[in-house]
């Protein structure tokens, strides 16, 4: 294998890696995929079992290395002694400390990161939830409609073939005229691959609960069905099931009805031309001082989970994808030292890293997330949560208006989970009432129950409890970003990453939004509201994602969508890509996912990753044949 | 069943609010009392002989279960003792009672599963459901459908 000659290799077999070795596969491409993490074929039914064993139940509890020590939410494992570490929930309670935390920190100067993924065959969409929303219009025109933030190199119309081919690629379950009713444009008769799935109890009583409200913090409110990448209907091609509503979409759906990329890696594996190596880490990229092509890629391998290194090499290619996720992309070009190039910074030089792919000196910049606020309560009827699909419709009809101009929009998720993100439900309101504790408020005479009267109690609390999460749009800022940790390492001697990441005002005036939204919300629906944001000293695990503005106290949550890092624009020394996602500094170095978006919108990210990846493979066939 | 299994599952019972038939359902080949009743006397070693005595001596003089159950939870010993019983029939754990909440110590994942818990709110455990599609937009079966209505 080592001595071939490639047409690509793709570095990550995620959702953009996938579908990119499926495109190039079908028309005869000879491609490498190099993926960090075990491969697909253990998989479902062992990471089921270590789920339902967690004691802590996060997004990234099923899946290797695992996040805790003997499953003890308290000690959480070493990333310096792990091959393929990655941020855990467990790292971010405990995000002062490097030996917990796989991000390090300038605590003094930063927040924590609140989001994680995943590094294993078939990437993050193991764990996600697979609500598959377009951007909108605006979103990629943030500067010339309301003069913040930058405007994308492309359009909504340059996508909208590509939704198209994302939604059929995924399976999409949807509603047009959902959508539709808040702004999105479809061509005429489009209809989504499957219809819309099934609105939840919760959802209903949202729905006519908000029949009529008037508009909030200038935003109409209303509810909206969610697209999303689960099955509605059997879809035979793949031998997938319809949902059939297990409630743990993340962190992993038992049955496959959820969309993950281990389908359409499969796709692309039957291919003759298509490899894949396992177990494979790269490190960094090789640059030819000449001529500025990227000539070959490096990487560690492992055999044993936390094993020693068993080996070291590079592989080549004609050309080269980076599609590793927006923390580990901009690590690899970091850790590839690049003397010959010319830096055309805007930014102060001294900060500039003569690496990869860095002219600009922005790889690693513009780090963003959907800084998440949530507000939960108890509904005045039962509406029977924690079934179905963990969300199934959303309040979109805030993301867009001329509030744009002052603070951050958002969407709105409703959760079907009761307050199981919100409290770590039900087992708090359980101890509460058994042990005499009110940690959820649901006990605030601290009384001890048990028999009946208990069952009673739990049963009213549980058969009421709603969610709302706020996706808070976070504005790109050249400060939050990635850098090299100069002292921490993987178990394979990589470099970590530090990351200085902080909100601002403009995001910030989205919580107070958020806030204000959330409290007429429960109103009108004659809710009772429990939300708290404890002050920073109460409650440590908060240490890291609580802040105070204009005296009102937030604590922030990831929403898993890590993005810019690399981001694509017009110019070449304010942005890491062009417009087809190529490196302004290396004509054979291409980045793809969440990290090439210039601004990170209104809208969770994986779909539009997904169109991405369909227009760069057209890109990269119609570059081979010319 | 031996005796004091029997005492177990009527304590249990009393305690959860949940029906022994629930709790104990004879046509299953998962013998849940007993990985608990071993679970307890291991994690409890003195005191759950003790309570399990106590709560016998409360129903051989003539008082009924929820009776006993309720003399029992007034008692500094026993108590402690009896809330992790509870606990563990909801959840399929241990409790670890913290400043910040409840943590949960599973026994298994099979326990998980069978926690009382998903009962009481009428749903499935988040991650194994033997219900249909679209079955979340209609309301449940009646609580006592999961609960046992006392036997
Ligand atoms: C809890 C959670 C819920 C989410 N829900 C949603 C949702 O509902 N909707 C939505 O749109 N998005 C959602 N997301 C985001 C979504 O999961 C990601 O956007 C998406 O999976 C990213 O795909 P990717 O292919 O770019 O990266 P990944 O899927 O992360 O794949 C990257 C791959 O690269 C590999 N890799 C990493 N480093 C190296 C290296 N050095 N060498 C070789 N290989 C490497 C990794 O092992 C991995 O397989 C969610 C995320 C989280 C955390
Ligand atoms: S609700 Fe269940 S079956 Fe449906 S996608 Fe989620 S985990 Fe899978």
């Amino acid at each position: 294998m080592t001595n071939k000659q490639y047409d690509y290799i793709i570095v990550g077999s995620g959702i953009a890696g996938a579908i990119l070795a499926n495109e190039l596969g079908k028309q005869g491409k000879e491609v490498l995929i190099i993926e960090a993490g075990p491969g697909i074929s253990q998989g479902r039914n062992e990471y089921l079992k270590t789920y339902f064993e967690a004691n802590m139940k996060t997004p990234c509890s099923p899946y290797p290395p695992l996040i805790t020590k003997n499953n003890n939410p308290d000690t959480p494992s070493n990333p310096s002694r792990q091959n393929t570490p990655r941020p855990t929930i467990p790292g971010v309670i405990n995000w002062s400390d490097p030996s917990k935390s796989y991000l390090t920190y300038d605590t003094k100067t930063s927040r924590a990161f609140a989001s994680g993924y995943e590094r294993i065959g078939g990437g993050t969409t193991w764990h996600w939830l697979g609500t598959s929303l377009r951007f909108l219009e605006n979103d990629f025109t943030m500067q010339s409609t309301y003069g913040v933030e930058v405007n994308w190199p492309i359009t909504y119309n340059d996508l909208v073939s590509y939704y198209a081919r994302a939604e059929e690629g995924i399976g999409v379950a949807g509603n047009t005229e959902s959508q539709e009713a808040y702004g999105v444009k479809f061509p005429k008769g489009y209809e989504y691959p499957m219809p819309a799935v099934k609105l939840s109890m919760v959802d209903n009583m949202f729905s006519s609960g908000l029949a009529g409200m008037p508009p909030v913090d200038k935003a109409p409110v209303f509810v909206s069905s969610t697209p999303q990448g689960r099955l509605t209907q059997i879809r035979q091609s793949e031998k997938r099931p319809q949902c059939a509503g297990n409630t743990s979409c993340i962190p992993i759906c038992p049955i496959q009805a959820k969309y993950d990329a281990t389908i359409t890696l499969k796709e692309a594996l039957q291919y003759e031309t298509v490899e894949i190596i396992y177990q494979t880490v790269v490190t960094s990229v090789e640059i030819d001082q000449t001529t500025q092509e990227i000539s070959a890629v490096n990487y560690i391998q492992y055999e044993e989970k936390n094993g020693p290194a068993t080996g070291s090499g590079s592989f080549s290619a004609t050309n080269y994808i980076l599609a590793a996720h927006a923390i580990e992309i901009p690590k690899i070009l970091l850790n590839s030292p690049n003397p010959g190039i010319t830096i055309n910074s805007k930014l102060d030089d001294a900060n500039v890293e003569k690496c990869a792919a860095n002219s600009s000196g922005l790889v690693g910049a513009n780090l963003m997330d959907h800084t998440m606020y949530l507000a939960w309560g108890l509904s005045d009827k039962q509406v029977f949560p924690f079934r179905g699909p963990l969300s199934t419709a959303g309040i979109e009809s805030m993301r867009d208006g001329e509030f744009r101009k002052e603070r951050a929009a958002y969407r709105i998720e409703i959760g079907n989970e009761g307050w199981n993100w919100a409290t770590g439900d039900p087992q708090n309101t359980l101890g509460d009432l058994i042990f005499g504790t009110n940690y959820t408020q649901m006990n605030p005479k601290k009384e001890k129950f048990f028999g009946a009267a208990m069952v009673d109690k739990l049963n009213d609390i549980y058969t009421r409890q709603i969610r709302l999460g706020f996706l808070i749009e976070q504005s790109p800022c050249p400060d939050n970003r990635v850098t090299l940790s100069k002292t921490e390492t993987d178990n394979l001697g990589i470099p970590r990453p530090r990351i200085q990441y902080t909100l601002s005002d403009y995001t910030k005036n989205g919580f107070l939004s958020a806030k204000k939204t959330a409290s007429a919300i429960f109103k009108q629906i004659g809710a009772t509201e429990y939300t708290v944001a404890p002050p920073s000293t109460t409650n440590p695990a908060q240490n890291g994602t609580y802040f105070q503005y204009k005296n009102e106290d937030f604590v922030f949550y990831g929403a898993g969508h890590v993005v810019g890092t690399t981001t694509m624009g017009n110019d070449p020394t304010t942005s890491v890509l062009n417009s087809d996602l190529q490196s302004w500094d290396h004509a054979n170095l291409y980045i793809i996912g969440s990290s090439v978006f210039p601004t990170i919108t209104t809208a969770n990210p994986t779909l539009t990753i997904a169109a991405l990846t369909y227009r760069l493979a057209d890109h990269l066939l119609k570059k081979a044949k010319a | 069943m031996t005796t004091s299994i029997q005492t177990f599952v009527t304590l249990s019972a009393a305690l959860t609010g949940i029906s022994k038939n629930v709790l104990a359902p004879t046509v299953t080949n998962l013998d849940l009392p007993t990985t608990y009743f071993d679970a307890a006397k291991q994690k409890f070693p003195a005191d759950f002989d003790l309570l399990l005595s106590a709560f016998q001596a409360l129903i051989d003089s003539g008082k009924s279960a929820e009776d006993a159950v309720a003399t029992i939870m007034e008692n500094d010993t026993y108590a402690p003792v009896a809330q992790q019983i509870n606990f563990l029939w909801y959840m399929g754990g241990w409790a670890v009672v913290t400043d910040f909440g409840t943590q949960t110590q599973n026994l298994s994942a099979i326990t998980y599963q069978k926690g009382m818990v998903w009962q009481v709110m009428q749903s499935h455990p988040m991650g194994y459901s033997v219900s249909r599609y679209g079955y979340w937009g209609q309301e449940p079966a009646p609580l006592n459908d999961y609960i046992g209505n006392g036997e």
